[in-house]
């Protein structure tokens, strides 16, 4: 279909717009933590320090929470994909009575408020399990409420893109049913895992509206620890460990789009948010 | 729910042992479930704090809390916040994801899509902290947006921006399925450009359209951090009000709110599916 220039132009106009509000907020946490100034006041970076990057590392809270949100992200991240997978190849390769209504309850944590889970956890914390309230167990176990609708769809659609044929030839073949998932099934399904393995990790890192619950105000994951400092005051340091986050977050996301482009799969199969 | 091709149904499934393997994953969500809707609501009927999994029923915290004329301006900021920050983010999206869909090079619409989804790898606190700098005064722009940052128009703009992925991914996956002949077939039977959209994109879109607008209110709704940092005490949403009585140990009155917060997306959620089975209807 042929486009007007006009209507080229104001397509041009529009994306540029788009990408300068979406990436704005990001840059200007970047720039305000390279800048020597304690106060970001213009656009164009006057000079260049790592000083605010050290500092931050050095902040107590920040180191204690890079080494308590990587820790809840590691363990939310396997529990999801060892409660999530089999659970996705089973409503994939097999008749599940109820399968339908099984579906819709695995995605029905997306609509559940985050602080309302917030909240419940911490009330059977406090009434059941007083010595989860603050640990990395206890966060990581709420954190797998978030994720594993993600890992359930991810893995869902793959295994769905994914032919049963192969595992079914493997068994005729003699391999027992362990063998052929593990051998056949698998590795078929692998970038999937991939990407739900990474965004849940993620997803995991990043948690501050649920995890803010969960955690006593003097030992809480990165995120919390910012938002609470952000509450008392802004400055450079804040803005240091935030730009950590942000590269991290985006090389993981470059380098898994990467493998997940070389792998062949860069259109992965759609999958649907809600469940009807 | 089914995608158009989906191989899993034209092979025969056995039902086999396999099929058990959903049971971890039903059992941690029972668990979640049931402690939800429990505690929620044996947490909302006690007057005094305490942990203890039954106390004796109370109403008092449900009445006082009713007739508090603040909890209902927390809800009527939140649901005017979801309306807003719901309309603003679709109208956004919508030509977004069109735009991104019909880019000619492969590789810019890559980048288009990356630009368009990395914010969502990149933590809530960190974004709205960025709003914070670009707002605030004696920042990069002076004094200009005095009037948005810790009030609305701050929280709105951080918000949009918090849940424009979130949009633009349910509306882009409705055009992904429309076949590019309906388009061409309108053409060749005369249909302008103006007329294509109104009468066969549009509709065809319009359910991606709808799941966008109930994503976006319901994420807003309970949305904790980005009104918290951007709002600055000024605008108060339902959300951060069941954090400050936990601060405040007022345990029971957190519930309620809590109560109210998830009854509000549950009606967000059957109203919304109630207008899409009626437009469904329609276009199917």
């Amino acid at each position: 279909m042929r486009r007007s220039p006009a209507l080229e132009a104001l397509r041009f106009v529009f994306l540029l717009l788009v990408t300068i509000f979406v990436l704005a907020p990001l840059v200007v946490v970047l720039l305000a933590s390279i800048t020597p100034d304690e106060v970001l006041t213009s656009l164009v970076p006057k000079g260049f320090t790592t000083q605010w990057i050290s500092q931050a590392l050095d902040y107590e809270p920040f180191r204690v929470g890079i080494v308590y949100s990587a820790q809840v992200a590691a363990l939310a991240t396997v529990i999801a994909l060892l409660l999530g997978t089999p659970a996705a190849y089973a409503l994939a390769r097999t008749r599940v009575p109820g399968a339908g209504l099984l579906r819709s309850v695995f995605v029905a944590p997306l609509s559940l408020p985050r602080v309302v889970a917030g909240f419940c956890f911490f009330a059977l914390y406090v009434s059941l399990l007083p010595s989860a309230y603050g640990t990395v167990g206890g966060v990581a176990f709420a954190h797998v409420l978030l994720l594993l609708p993600f890992v359930v769809a991810l893995v869902g659609a793959g295994l769905a893109g994914s032919d049963p044929a192969l595992e079914e030839a493997a068994r005729d073949l003699g391999a027992s049913p362990l063998q052929a998932f593990f051998k056949v099934t698998l590795p078929q399904i692998r970038m999937p895992l991939l990407i739900a393995g990474v965004f849940s990790f993620l997803t995991s890192f990043d948690e501050v509206d649920l995890s803010i619950f969960l955690m006593p105000a003097d030992t809480t994951t990165l995120p919390v620890a910012i938002f609470l400092r952000l509450q008392q005051d802004q400055d450079p340091t804040t803005s240091a460990v935030s730009s950590l986050m942000i590269v991290a977050s985006l090389v993981i996301a470059l380098l898994t789009g990467l493998a997940v482009r070389r792998a062949g799969l860069w259109r992965t199969g759609r999958t649907e948010g809600t469940g009807e | 729910m089914t995608g158009p091709t989906e191989p899993g149904n034209t092979v025969k499934r056995r039902r086999n042992p396999a099929a058990l393997l959903v049971l971890p994953g039903v059992v941690y969500l029972v668990i979640a479930f049931v402690a939800v809707v429990a505690l929620l609501i044996s947490y909302s009927v006690r007057v005094e704090r305490t942990s203890v999994l039954f106390a004796p029923v109370d109403l008092t915290t449900w009445s006082t809390a009713l007739g508090d004329s603040y909890l209902w301006s927390t809800v009527g900021t939140t649901l005017r916040l979801g309306l807003i920050v719901s309309l603003i983010t679709v109208v956004i999206a919508y030509p977004l994801a069109w735009c991104v869909q019909t880019m000619k090079r492969g590789w810019a619409a890559a980048a288009m899509l990356f630009v368009v989804f990395s914010p969502i790898l990149v933590s809530v606190v960190v974004r709205s902290y960025g709003w914070q700098l670009l707002l605030r005064t004696g920042g990069p722009f002076g004094d200009t947006f005095d009037s948005w940052l810790y009030h609305e128009p701050g929280v709105i703009l951080a918000l949009v921006h918090v849940e424009l992925p979130f949009a633009v991914f349910p509306i882009l996956s409705s055009i992904r399925t429309i076949p590019a002949e309906y388009t061409e077939a309108a053409a060749d039977l005369g249909a302008s450009a103006a007329q294509r959209f109104r009468k066969v994109l549009l509709p065809l879109t319009a359910p991606g359209l709808l799941s966008a607008l109930q994503l976006v209110f319901t994420l807003t709704i309970s949305a904790f951090a980005t009104p918290a940092l951007l709002g600055g005490g000024r605008v108060t949403v339902l959300a951060q009000t069941i954090y400050q009585n936990i601060q405040l140990l007022a345990w029971p009155l957190a519930a309620v709110q809590a109560v109210i917060l998830l009854v509000l997306t549950l009606i967000v959620l059957s109203l919304f599916a109630a207008v899409t089975r009626l437009i469904g209807g329609g276009v199917r």
